[in-house]
Parts: structure tokens; C-alpha cells; sequence
């Protein structure tokens, strides 16, 4: 078995008999809607219109909490630096790390949007559209936020942190992915949004792969 | 065992602001047992960690080599921290299993059931020793191998350094507590 299944295979076991990893970013999802839409007073009318930036939002800061679970803690207890000695390098452990961020954090979020959809009445249409956005943003939104958590390191908790560093990268695809989510409604899956915004995610996986690499090589020298 | 050579030429080692190593050479080959001595905070941990590639001198070179061919650390080297990489979440035996290490080595397999958070320090550094037999590298680098073992993990240890050594391995070991190993050609390092 590869060290890239090997990894991922060992992550979603742990989720699985850890529920509070990967369920803290649906909390945070659940309660941030739930509240935004009490915030707006039931208004149907400006539920509709709010349903799909706030779930992004959502999306995106659910992420951004998850931060501490991408790489700090193979990187407190020496995991990284033992990997990396049993011939697993930097590079392979960036990828599986991300694709675990991915698979276990993610991927809950992205599933569970057509139920926070209930919340603002949002059409059909409008909920393929945001699903789809979401998982072409997927890719980009992983590599982004689990580089911030590889660049916080060992030292975990780092959400502030984290946020300051991943923010800015964020916003493109946060912007892409509303426009994608727009244009669904009128050009359906052919709307070249949705090429940019898949665009935009595979060149953050390209960035930030060989970027978590260096950031776990250079916490592992402590 | 392929005779393994590890060299240090003028290494120094900085944390923070200190300087725990300045111009440090030495060259050992297998078959050697080196016993690394030294307080607290001396810098025996910096200098094991830069040993195995895991850490960079601030200055100076490390080579590591088998039978005069140049290799990397990941090529030679295996290593044994002072605390435990036990992952919560997996029983000892798939923790085990995912480094591809064998629990009967260290006479752990009765406790192959037992959740990794859950083992005692002594069943903790018994399975990271497993981990770390798994590896079959030429060059071994431990650090406190012995706290928080029984009589019979620290004959464990002994035994199985006695093995590696006896095959033409190299081993660095920190340790507060004396190393004898029956047989074995030891050196010592004392850090001050």
C-alpha cells in the first residue's frame, strides 16, 4: 500500500472513532447559519437572497476553524520527522495531508449545504449551482487552509493565526465561487465561471503543495 | 549489517540564542555503541535530532554512509525519540501495523488491542521501539531508550542494541541512566 493511501486510510479511522474533529467544523456550520438567519429576521424574501453568500461564508470559516486538525499534531508528536525518516517525503505527506484535510473536514461541509439550504428557501437550481461551485472550490479551499495549518505547525491552536494567513488567499476563490454559484442559474455548468474557479483551485494545489512541504520541513527542524 | 559511517565536521548546533555544540568532528563506523552524556538541557537531544537529519547544524556538515557510499539520512538512519508518537485513535497493533512493525518484538502483542492513548509510558516506548526495529537502518539513534521501562523492557532494549551492534550497526544513545551492553564495543560522549 502506498504511503499516501496508508496515511489517508490511518486519518479517516481516526475521524471515524473521533467524531468531535470532523464535526466541529458542522457545528460551527449549523450554529453560524442558524443565527444569521435569525439575524435577518425570517424574511423570505432576503433569505433567498443571502442563502448562498452566507453558506459560502460558512464554508469558508467552518474551514478555517478546522485549521489545527491539517498536520499540527503529526507535527507536535514527531509523526512528520519519523515519516520523513522512513523514506516518506515532505512532498507525499503535504499531498495526503491535504487530501485527508479534504475527504474528512471538507467534504461534510460541501454535503450538508443542500440541508443549510432549507434554512433560505434557495431553489433547486440555485442549490446545484452552489454545491457544484462548492466542489469545484474544494481543491483550493483544502490547500489553502491546510497550508496555514502547516505554517502554524506544532504549535496547533494556531486559528487566529491561521485566519491572518489564509484570508487573503481565500478571498479569489470566495469571489469566484459566488460568481460560479450566479452564473449556474443562467449558463448552467458551462458558465465560464466555473472554469475559472476550478482554474483558481488547481493552481492553489500547485502552489500550496511544494509550500506545506517546505512549511513541515521547516517545523520539523526544531 | 553493512558497515554504516556517520560524520560530523565542524558542526555546531544553536537554539535560540546558545550555542549547545561548537566544532564538534567525529566520525563513527559500525560496529560501535556511542553513549551520549550530559545534564538536562545540555543539548543532547539538539545534537541526537541533527544526528538523524531531522534537525540543521548552524554551521558544519553530517554525512551519513554505508560501506563508503554517501546516502541520506532517511537512507541509514533510524530514530528513537524520548516521547512517545503513540496516535490517539488507533489500537497499539494498528499503530503498529501502519509503520509496519511487529508488537511480539518488544512482547507487546497482549496489549494489541489496547487504544494507543491508553498505554503506560513504559508500553508507549516499548511500541515506538517496535517502530523503530521495523525500520532495519544501519544506524540507530536513540534518545532516553530506557526511562519509563521495567527490568524487563530495559533487558529488552539491552538485548536487542546487543544485536544490532554485534551485526556491525552503528547506535547513538543519550541516556541519563549507564548503557552496558555485554560485549559491545561502547565509546563515550560527554556533553558539557
Amino acid at each position: 500500500m502506498s504511503a499516501l493511501v496508508k496515511i489517508i486510510t490511518r486519518d479517516f479511522v481516526r475521524a471515524a472513532r473521533s467524531a468531535g474533529s470532523w464535526a466541529y467544523g458542522l457545528v460551527f456550520m449549523a450554529i453560524f447559519l442558524s443565527l444569521s438567519a435569525i439575524a435577518l429576521d425570517g424574511d423570505m424574501t432576503v433569505l433567498r437572497q443571502m442563502g448562498v453568500p452566507l453558506i459560502w461564508l460558512a464554508v469558508t470559516f467552518a474551514a478555517l476553524m478546522s485549521v489545527d486538525h491539517a498536520f499540527s499534531e503529526d507535527l507536535r508528536d514527531g509523526t512528520t520527522g519519523q515519516l520523513w525518516l522512513s523514506g516518506v517525503s515532505y512532498l507525499s505527506q503535504s499531498t495526503s495531508g491535504i487530501l485527508s484535510f479534504a475527504l474528512i473536514q471538507l467534504c461534510p461541509l460541501v454535503l450538508t449545504a443542500p440541508l443549510w439550504s432549507l434554512l433560505f428557501d434557495l431553489s433547486g437550481p440555485t442549490v446545484w449551482g452552489l454545491i457544484i461551485a462548492l466542489l469545484c472550490a474544494l481543491p483550493g479551499l483544502a490547500a489553502f487552509t491546510a497550508l496555514a495549518g502547516a505554517l502554524t505547525g506544532p504549535r496547533g491552536k494556531g486559528g487566529f493565526l491561521a485566519i491572518f494567513i489564509s484570508a487573503p488567499m481565500l478571498v479569489p476563490i470566495l469571489i469566484f465561487g459566488m460568481a460560479a454559484s450566479d452564473a449556474f442559474l443562467m449558463r448552467g455548468i458551462a458558465a465560464v465561471e466555473f472554469r475559472a474557479l476550478f482554474g483558481l483551485s488547481l493552481l492553489a494545489l500547485a502552489v500550496s503543495i511544494p509550500a506545506t512541504a517546505a512549511a513541515l520541513a521547516a517545523n520539523t527542524d526544531r | 549489517m553493512k558497515s554504516a559511517t556517520l560524520t560530523l565536521k565542524d558542526v555546531d548546533i544553536v537554539r535560540g540564542s546558545r550555542t549547545l555544540v561548537s566544532g564538534l568532528n567525529l566520525t563513527l563506523s559500525g560496529p560501535k555503541l556511542l553513549w551520549v552524556e550530559g545534564g538536562n538541557g545540555i543539548g543532547k537531544t539538539s545534537l541526537l535530532r541533527t544526528c538523524a537529519g531531522l534537525s540543521r547544524p548552524a554551521a558544519g556538515r553530517i554525512t551519513w554512509s554505508v560501506q563508503e557510499t554517501t546516502l541520506s539520512a532517511p537512507e541509514t538512519v533510524t530514530f528513537l525519540p524520548a516521547d512517545s508518537y503513540a496516535k490517539s485513535g488507533l489500537e497499539a497493533g494498528e499503530d503498529a501495523a501502519f509503520w509496519g512493525a511487529d508488537l511480539e518484538t518488544v512482547d507487546m502483542l497482549i496489549h494489541a488491542k489496547t487504544p494507543s492513548e491508553k498505554l503506560s509510558t513504559g508500553q508507549a516506548k516499548r511500541l515506538s521501539f517496535a517502530k523503530m526495529l521495523a525500520t532495519q537502518k544501519p544506524i540507530w539513534i536513540l534518545d532516553e531508550p530506557l526511562a519509563g521501562l521495567d527490568k524487563s523492557g530495559r533487558d529488552m532494549v539491552a538485548h536487542h542494541l546487543r544485536a544490532h551492534v554485534l551485526s556491525g550497526g552503528l547506535a547513538l544513545v543519550a541516556s541519563h541512566a549507564p548503557i552496558s551492553v555485554r560485549d559491545v564495543p561502547t565509546q563515550r560522549l560527554v556533553l558539557t
